[in-house]
């Protein structure tokens, strides 16, 4: 247990929760196209590739001698931007029509997860950046328990992004997805309308990625979903259901790591896996 | 133009189809409005790449597609049953809302005219009392016909259908097409479907394309100069016998040891 109180503790923990709360939203929403579209592992990807991006900028800054996490950080070194770049190019390399790949999409999915991952991994044994490689890890695997307030804004900032442009092509976003063999033949733009839901998928998990971690990010990308939809019989049902269910998980998620001291992002993943059991128990058709 | 009553929507003139080589002989094809064309032939003959190649999402290698109208048909499609996808929780009126979403436009959203269309349209193919049902909960000639109202809601000039009636048993077929001739017959539109199966044809039929690449077969023509023995023995490489009665057409399939026979 802590000295002080979860609540006396507010100052330190207010920017993580801000956060958390935000990226558990965007996530928990987006997760209902990522679940009904079956790309649960293309998220997972994304979110090593994300997590690539900023372990790439701190590997980059040991060599121009600037730390990433300082305030007078170069633009092209901006953990954020790297994490936003490399996230977006991967969506649309893996968003690429069956005609244009020459591997089945899952392999696809699986090289970009594993040489992501096994990256990062390189990236952080690198004896340059071993000082800041607990740091780097910390950010990566869902530890992070501090956030600061610029990483909050951008976190925001993508938010609304991501809702300004759902709120516009929601329709749309669900048309392509659920028949877009149909779509296609009736003149709809298919493949921009993918690419800019993808391109939202994309920008959430970096932004996430960058401010929680990417297990929590994962999680709250497939679980509270899957759980909404075991239980919703509306799409919209399902989607408030998936921000609640993900909130929530944060939340506590973020309480009970403070007051027992266990890892946050697990105990945030390990809150929407559990959310799994009611859904289960009172499915319908 | 053709007469008073019937509009070119579409030209194919020597046209070549495929994707990267051409896979069937150059075809000549006129759709016009009111017909009822059939692309028939076996499985892996060509019929969807024709499909494709007709509804736009393929260019074609060689020759030309025309629009008479001096532009692309407004077109409608029904695809095979598997194509959408039952997870999503929609309910049968929001599928249906979606055949107004061309003319909507993307970022626009349905006006209560487009509900009352898709309520309207819903009622015309019979699924009145399962509107609010999700499109999951239907059964597979259900769908098909909840398929066919999202095709029809846009009053299309041209309803394409995919092997619309590929997985469903004969009476649900049988009905289906009913519906597809007498809807179309309303709204004046031309059907085109792909279809494997030689019944459908030739209950429904006004034009036949047969299609086999493997023979280097792409053949438009009236339905009852195509559907004959010799042709359909030709396209199928089996005996196939057709024989005519009281304006029906009844194929079979000549088996081997009726061939064998004395």
């Amino acid at each position: 247990m802590n000295d002080i109180s979860f609540f006396e503790a507010y100052f330190l923990w207010r920017n993580a929760m801000a956060a958390a709360v935000v990226a558990a939203a965007l996530c928990g929403y987006l997760g209902v196209f990522i679940v009904l579209r079956r790309m649960a592992f293309v998220s997972a990807a994304l979110s090593q590739v994300s997590g690539l991006g900023v372990a790439l900028s701190f590997f980059i800054g040991s060599y121009l001698g600037v730390d990433p996490h300082g305030n007078l950080v170069p633009w092209y070194i901006s953990p954020v931007l790297l994490a936003l770049l490399l996230s977006c190019a991967a969506s649309m390399l893996l968003a690429l029509p069956a005609r244009a790949r020459r591997a089945h999409p899952e392999t696809l999915v699986a090289l970009a997860y594993l040489a992501a991952s096994a990256a990062v991994v390189l990236v952080l044994a690198s004896p340059r950046i071993v000082q800041e490689a607990h740091e780097v890890g910390e950010l990566l695997f869902g530890s992070a328990v501090a956030v600061r307030e610029q990483n909050l804004v951008a976190l925001a900032a993508a938010a609304v992004l991501v809702a300004v442009v759902h709120g516009a092509l929601f329709k749309d976003f669900v048309f392509v997805s659920f028949d877009g063999e149909t779509a296609a033949a009736v003149g709809y733009p298919v493949a921009r309308l993918d690419a800019a839901l993808n391109l939202t998928i994309a920008v959430a998990v970096a932004m996430t990625t960058r401010a929680l971690g990417t297990l929590p990010v994962f999680a709250f990308l497939v679980l509270p979903a899957g759980a909404a939809l075991l239980v919703a019989r509306r799409l919209w049902s399902a989607s408030v259901l998936a921000v609640g269910i993900a909130i929530v998980s944060a939340i506590l998620g973020y309480y009970l790591s403070f007051v027992y001291q266990l890892p946050t992002g697990p105990t945030m993943a390990a809150l929407c896996a559990l959310a799994w059991v009611p859904a289960a128990l009172v499915r319908r058709r | 133009m053709t007469d008073g009553t019937t509009m070119d929507l579409m030209q194919l003139r020597k046209a070549e189809i495929g994707y990267k080589l051409p896979i069937l002989p150059p075809i000549d094809l006129t759709i016009r409005s009111g017909e009822r064309i059939a692309i028939l032939g076996p499985n892996g003959a060509g019929k969807s790449t024709l499909l494709r190649t007709i509804i736009g999402a393929l260019p074609v290698l060689g020759g030309s597609v025309d629009y008479p109208l001096g532009r692309r048909p407004s077109m409608g499609y029904v695809p095979q049953s598997h194509q959408p996808d039952p997870a999503y929780p929609l309910t049968t009126h929001e599928v249906v809302l979606m055949g107004r979403y061309p003319a909507l436009g993307v970022a626009r959203r349905p006006r209560p005219a487009d509900h009352q269309a898709a309520n309207r349209e819903i009622e015309l193919v019979g699924l009145g009392k399962q509107a609010s049902l999700l499109f999951r909960q239907l059964s597979g000639g259900q769908r098909q016909r909840a398929l066919l109202a999202r095709a029809l809601v846009g009053n299309p000039e041209l309803l394409v259908l995919d092997e619309p009636t590929s997985e469903l048993d004969p009476a649900a077929e049988h009905e289906l097409l009913h519906l597809v001739d007498r809807l179309a017959a309303e709204q004046k539109t031309c059907v085109l479907f792909v279809t494997h199966e030689i019944s459908a044809a030739a209950g429904f039929a006004t034009i036949v394309v047969l299609v086999n690449h493997h023979a280097g077969l792409v053949e438009p023509g009236p339905a009852a100069e195509q559907l004959t023995s010799e042709k359909l023995s030709r396209l199928y490489g089996l005996p196939i016998e057709v024989t005519r009665s009281n304006q029906r057409t009844m194929v079979w399939m000549a088996a081997a040891s009726d061939e064998e026979r004395p």
